[in-house]
């Protein structure tokens, strides 16, 4: 699996463990969401693999990478999706 | 009054870390790396001169999900920077492979409230500072040797040529 730069690894990183908690979920979601944000429509096509990456343990990697890889994407191209937060949240 | 509007001084380090202490309701941890971990050491040694060029952000490692929170929204544009002036930015567990073998054993460590902070010695700090070698990575080295948060920059730039850990851009 191809080595990511370390702003994409603590994307995926901190992203995944903020994604445990129901309520910070919510918080991401409604921001990534909210039509001024300029991945919205973005986030909205990829949503779904968006979340099953956030979501995945990390120990999984690898393995994610494969089916990823098979499907057209890669970990790393993933990763790059996951929306960034500007300022403050809400 | 407005804030400082970059990171030049330990104090800033310090207010910074027991405040988030404060507000930890569990026990938790992180590393601090990079020009923070620098200025807390400084502010350790009562070292008054500030940190030439400055810093804009922290670089904290933590596994904790209460830390990441406070970091993760206390990023470039958050609330965090209009009050602080700089900003967090949350690094991978990975950037520490870019830190001398045996750091752990040569790092300091505090307690502020529920947090623990570990940071590394300054020299290992310096490291990865050294081999990317950016003009304010230089500064920095430079004013860690005046104000005698190391010794030797020579040695140094020796660690930093003889591991190469970085992943690409």
């Amino acid at each position: 699996m191809r080595r990511m730069s370390y702003q994409d690894e603590a994307r995926l990183e901190y992203g995944r463990i903020l994604w445990k908690k129901a309520a910070n979920r919510t918080r991401l979601i409604a921001h990534w969401t909210n039509p001024r944000h300029p991945y919205c429509s973005r986030f909205q096509e990829h949503r779904s693999l968006v979340e099953k990456l956030l979501s995945t343990p990390p120990g999984n990697d690898n393995t994610l990478d494969v089916q990823l890889q098979a499907e057209g994407w890669s970990l790393r191209a993933l990763t790059r999706e996951i929306p960034p937060v500007f300022g403050s949240l809400d | 009054m407005s804030p400082q509007k970059q990171l030049v001084s330990g104090s800033q380090i310090e207010e910074w870390l027991k405040d988030w202490g404060s507000q930890l309701k569990q026990k938790g941890s992180l590393i601090l790396i990079g020009s923070g971990g620098l200025l807390w050491h400084a502010h350790q040694r009562n070292i008054q001169h500030p940190l030439p060029d400055g810093s804009m952000d922290v670089d904290p490692i933590t596994q904790d999900e209460e830390i990441a929170e406070l970091g993760y929204f206390a990023i470039m544009g958050s609330d965090f920077e209009k009050k602080h002036g700089w900003h967090v930015n949350l690094m991978p567990a990975s950037a520490l492979e870019e830190l001398p073998d045996g750091w752990g054993a040569r790092a300091a460590e505090i307690i502020h409230g529920n947090l623990k902070v570990t940071v590394p010695d300054p020299e290992d700090l310096l490291v990865p500072k050294l081999r990317r070698n950016e003009p304010r990575d230089r500064k920095h080295a430079r004013w860690a040797r005046e104000n005698g948060l190391v010794q030797s920059i020579e040695k140094i730039e020796t660690l930093a040529r003889t591991r190469r850990n970085q992943p690409p851009s």
